[in-house]
C-alpha cells in the first residue's frame, strides 16, 4: 500500500520533471536569462523568488483536482514543485555549462533561481495536464469564481512576460515600432484577448455568455485581463533593470510590446490550467 | 505534480462508493506517501537555501564596484606573430560587462597596441582571452590593462 503509493508519487514526479522542462527549456537556454541571474538587483530577484511561493501555491490549489483546498496539500505540492524547478535548472544549466564549479555561489545560485520558478510552473501544470484520469466535472474551478479566474490569467501573463521579458528583441521592437503602430500592437492584444477568452472560453462560461454576451464578457475578462497584461509587463520590465533610467514614454513603448504575449498568455492560461 | 497521487488517494474510495472522498474513510484520504514529505521538504530546503544567498546579497554586501585586475598568462607562437593569453579577473562585487582590455608592447621596434573586449565578467570572477602582437611579447616591455567597463 505504502509502497504502491510512494510508487504513484514517483510518476507524478516524473510527470512533474518533464512539465518542468517543457516550460523552462526556453529559458534554461537563452543567454539573457542566465546573465540576468547575475546582473538582476538582488533585492528584485529576491521579492520575485518570494512572490512566486504564493502564486505556485495558487497554481497548485487551481491546478489540483481537489474540490476542497487542504492547505497541507498545496504547500506540499508548491515546495515539491520548487525542489523539481531548482534540481532540473541546476542540472541543465550544469550541462550547458552556464553554472560552472569556478564561479561564485551568489552567481550560480541567481541563475538557477531565475530559471526554477517556470520550471516550478510547469511541474504544477504537468501533474495536472497529464493525470489521465477522467475526473468528475472540474469543481475547483468553479468554486474558484471570479477572482480565481482573474488570478489564472495573472500566471499566464506573468509566464509568458517573464519569458519574453529578459531578450533584447522588447527594447527593439518598441523602439522601431511608428505610435500608431504602437496602438495597433494594443488593439490587436486586446482584440485577441477578447476573442480567445469570449470564444474559446472559461469554464461555466456558457452561462456567462448566457447572462451577457460579448460585451459583458469584454467588461469583465476582457478589460480587466489587459490591465493585468500590462501590470505584470511593466513587474517583468522592472525586475530585470529594462526601465532603470528609461523615459516615460520609452518604458511605456516596451510594456505595451510585452504586453502582447502577456495578453496571449493571459487568454490562453485557461487552457492550461 | 502530487496531484498525481493525491486524485488517486480521491478517486479510490470515489470509485468503490461512488460519493465524494471526503464521505468516504478520511483516513484513507491522510495517507500521504513517504516521497511526497520527501520531495516537499527537499523543495523547502532548496528554496530556504537559495532565498538565503540572494538575501545575503542583497542586504548584507554593500557591492563594491568592479575593480578589473589582468594578467598574462603566457606567450604562444602563431603562424602570424604571438599571442598573449590573459585573464581578466574582477575582484569586485559587481559584474562588469563590455570590459575592454588593452595591452601595449613595448621595446621591439615600434610601439604596438592590441585590445580585446570581454562581453561579461561577473563578480569576484575572471575570463580568458588573448591579444595577438606582430613582436615577441617576451622580447619587450609588456603593459596590460582594463580601460573600462559598462554597467550591465
Amino acid at each position: 500500500m505504502a509502497r504502491s503509493e510512494n510508487g504513484a508519487y514517483a510518476r507524478a514526479l516524473a510527470r512533474g520533471v518533464g512539465g518542468a522542462l517543457l516550460f523552462s527549456f526556453p529559458l534554461l537556454m537563452t543567454m539573457e536569462m542566465w546573465n540576468l541571474g547575475v546582473t538582476m538587483a538582488p533585492e528584485r530577484l529576491l521579492l520575485m523568488m518570494v512572490a512566486s511561493l504564493p502564486m505556485l501555491l495558487g497554481l497548485s490549489y487551481f491546478a489540483g483536482f481537489e474540490a476542497t483546498f487542504r492547505l497541507t496539500d498545496e504547500i506540499l505540492d508548491a515546495f515539491a514543485a520548487l525542489a523539481i524547478g531548482l534540481l532540473l535548472a541546476t542540472g541543465m544549466l550544469a550541462l550547458f555549462g552556464a553554472v560552472r564549479g569556478d564561479a561564485t555561489l551568489a552567481e550560480n545560485v541567481g541563475k538557477i533561481a531565475i530559471c526554477a520558478i517556470p520550471g516550478a510552473m510547469g511541474a504544477l501544470l504537468a501533474g495536472k495536464q497529464f493525470g489521465g484520469q477522467v475526473m468528475e466535472a472540474p469543481r475547483p474551478r468553479e468554486a474558484a469564481g471570479y477572482p480565481g479566474d482573474l488570478f489564472i490569467m495573472m500566471t499566464g501573463a506573468v509566464f509568458l512576460a517573464f519569458n519574453v521579458a529578459p531578450t533584447e528583441e522588447v527594447v527593439l521592437i518598441a523602439h522601431q515600432m511608428a505610435p500608431f503602430q504602437s496602438l495597433g500592437l494594443a488593439a490587436l492584444s486586446i482584440g485577441l484577448l477578447h476573442v480567445i477568452v469570449y470564444e474559446l472560453g472559461f469554464p461555466g462560461e456558457d452561462l456567462r455568455r448566457g447572462s451577457g454576451g460579448s460585451a459583458r464578457v469584454f467588461a469583465i475578462f476582457t478589460g480587466p485581463g489587459y490591465g493585468i497584461a500590462l501590470a505584470m509587463s511593466a513587474y517583468a520590465l522592472w525586475s530585470f533593470g529594462r526601465l532603470d533610467g528609461v523615459a516615460l514614454s520609452e518604458a511605456a513603448g516596451m510594456i505595451l510590446v510585452l504586453a502582447f504575449p502577456a495578453a496571449l498568455g493571459c487568454a490562453t492560461a485557461r487552457l492550461v490550467v | 505534480m502530487a496531484r498525481g497521487p493525491a486524485k488517486k488517494r480521491q478517486t479510490r474510495p470515489r470509485a468503490a462508493a461512488g460519493r465524494p472522498a471526503s464521505a468516504a474513510g478520511p483516513k484513507k484520504a491522510r495517507t500521504r506517501p513517504a516521497l511526497e514529505w520527501a520531495a516537499a521538504l527537499l523543495g523547502a530546503g532548496l528554496t530556504a537555501l537559495v532565498l538565503s544567498v540572494i538575501a545575503a546579497q542583497a542586504f548584507l554586501s554593500d557591492p563594491s564596484p568592479p575593480a578589473l585586475v589582468v594578467r598574462a598568462l603566457g606567450v604562444a607562437d602563431t603562424p602570424q606573430g604571438f599571442m598573449v593569453r590573459v585573464r581578466v579577473s574582477n575582484l569586485g562585487e559587481r559584474p562588469a560587462a563590455g570590459v575592454t582590455v588593452e595591452g601595449t608592447l613595448a621595446g621591439t621596434g615600434e610601439p604596438e597596441t592590441s585590445d580585446v573586449s570581454f562581453d561579461y565578467i561577473a563578480a569576484q570572477s575572471s575570463q580568458e582571452g588573448g591579444l595577438a602582437f606582430t613582436g615577441d611579447p617576451r622580447a619587450g616591455r609588456l603593459t596590460l590593462r582594463a580601460k573600462g567597463y559598462v554597467e550591465p
